[in-house]
């Protein structure tokens, strides 16, 4: 009981003391406007350009959203924790370290799924997002598949956020990387072939062709193939950032870095 | 005289700060993708000009992004190291003092922008030609200086509000929209168009699409340079105005130093 009583503890005071945009207009802006902005600036250019199916822009960017908050949020705690001083109580605790890491995960999961399905609703009263043959039940799975994935890459760039001073560079690289290797946009098999290795290996890419098949009307099992990949990718960042964590209790208790931004 | 050597000192201090080969990293792998994601969209058209338009798009785009909220944040550097008092005693004023903050950002990260440029060239693979150049210089000039504005206008409001964390993300994108730096703002729904006209830079990027695509002839393109100009004019007056406030609050708070 003191196990769980400890982790919800981690979770809700790091999320609540380290996640700077929990403020009413911050929260708002980056849960319902930037991505509905984000996604509708997708579609128009491709009604500009006369493409034909500008939806799958905006299917991509509904995922997206949930990238946009759990990277910018994530590793906004992590570096936070640093800036913070707090840092060194995390690694002189006698918690697991386990907990410790996916604790400050944990507290951020509702905002993937909150702002994936505000983006969506947006998208489908403001500029006719087609969801005639939404199967709501793959919908539902593949956005918390999604979530998962994508949390689990943002708490390994958190890691490095920590590490080093600049959160900014770890936020850049999971925006950039994640729109432009994703298939959120570009399609996956049109990436030269070295980028189309790297794709299947992120977050995103196999759930996300788990959501167009939801817009398309399918079932869960049709899409279960593209669900468990997802789930595999992250599991694999799971244990990877968390074996990184590890590492960098390690080096800080044997160095005694990271306290206050000290290197 | 002595307002010039302010301007030039303080875009040369802003000039050394910001000027480093990581910044051109970070933007870079931030901003590229979503340029290359544009032109990826754009060559797909089989319409003249488009991916020549969403590439100069994405250079402003990434002069927006950035600088929107880094002027305003300087105005809050200056506060947390204590530097604001030395900007208050001048005899320049603090608007003189950030315009030349303000411009080495614009200038820095428009040479940055012109990766996003070439980024959205390389992937759209297509290079048209410009069906009105010299309209295409005007235009150019125009959206230069309504994007100097535009983001000019958020550095004393990011002072007065606080700049709380998080802030300025829905207005990056925003901006961006309400711009139409990627496409001709009609294709806007219609709520949004009425707002984008408030916008100099929405007037001025028609005009330069149009200059490029050629979709309108060089009198209809003059008509958006007319409001471009006028909106120029009304933001300047109201960004001198917020400065003065910013300054006022500034010397009646003592708030000169955080803390």
């Amino acid at each position: 009981m003191d196990r769980v009583q400890n982790f919800y503890l981690q979770a809700y005071l790091s999320y609540r003391g380290l996640f700077h945009w929990l403020t009413p207009f911050p929260y708002f802006s980056n849960i319902v406007l930037a991505p509905f902005l984000t996604l509708l600036n997708f579609i128009l250019i491709g009604r500009f350009a006369s493409v034909g199916d500008v939806d799958r822009f905006g299917i991509g960017m509904v995922v997206y959203a949930i990238a946009w908050i759990y990277v910018g949020g994530v590793t906004q705690s992590f570096s936070n924790d640093r800036s913070g001083g707090t840092l060194h109580l995390l690694f002189g605790s006698p918690a697991s370290r386990a907990s410790a890491y996916f604790a400050r995960g944990v507290g951020h999961f509702y905002n993937g799924p909150l702002t994936a399905v505000s983006t969506t609703l947006l998208a489908v009263l403001v500029i006719d997002l087609n969801a005639g043959d939404l199967n709501y039940l793959t919908y539902a799975v593949a956005i918390v598949v999604v979530s998962i994935g994508v949390l689990m890459f943002s708490l390994l760039l958190g890691n490095f956020a920590a590490l080093y001073q600049d959160w900014f560079l770890f936020l850049s690289i999971g925006y950039g990387g994640l729109l432009g290797l994703t298939g959120v946009i570009i399609p996956v098999d049109r990436l030269p072939t070295v980028l189309e290795g790297v794709a299947q290996g992120l977050p995103i890419t196999h759930g996300l062709q788990a959501l167009r098949g939801a817009f398309a009307g399918e079932s869960v099992a049709s899409v279960s193939t593209d669900l468990l990949l997802e789930l595999a990718v992250a599991g694999a960042y799971a244990l990877v950032g968390l074996a990184v964590f590890t590492l960098i209790d390690r080096a800080a208790r044997r160095r005694g870095i990271l306290a206050g931004g000290e290197e | 005289m002595g307002h010039l050597y302010a301007l030039q000192g303080a875009f040369l201090q802003q000039w050394r700060v910001t000027a480093s080969r990581y910044q051109i990293l970070l933007i870079a792998i931030s901003q590229v993708p979503t340029a290359a994601a544009a032109a990826w969209i754009a060559r797909a058209s089989a319409e003249q000009g488009i991916s020549l338009a969403i590439a100069v798009g994405a250079a402003f785009v990434v002069v927006w992004n950035v600088c929107v909220f880094r002027t305003g944040f300087s105005l809050l550097d200056e506060r947390w190291a204590g530097t604001l008092e030395l900007n208050l005693l001048s005899r320049s004023p603090l608007t003189i003092v950030m315009l030349g903050k303000s411009l080495a950002f614009v200038v820095f990260f428009a040479m940055v922008g012109l990766l996003s440029f070439a980024a959205a060239l390389l992937v759209a693979n297509e290079v048209a030609s410009i069906e009105h150049p010299a309209s295409f210089a005007l235009s150019l000039t125009l959206v230069v200086l309504a994007v100097v504005a535009l983001q000019f206008l958020f550095a004393p409001l990011s002072f007065l509000v606080g700049a709380q964390g998080g802030f300025f993300n829905a207005i990056m994108p925003l901006g961006v929209v309400l711009s139409g730096f990627f496409y001709p703002i009609s294709l806007l729904p219609n709520w949004f168009e009425w707002l984008a006209r408030l916008l100099p830079t929405a007037w001025a990027m028609e005009a330069l699409i149009w200059s490029i695509n050629g979709k309108e002839d060089i009198g209809r393109v003059a008509l958006n340079w007319v409001p471009a100009v006028g909106l120029l004019v009304a933001f300047a007056i109201i960004e001198v105005a917020l400065f003065l406030r910013a300054e006022k609050r500034a010397r009646l708070s003592g708030g000169l130093t955080e803390g």
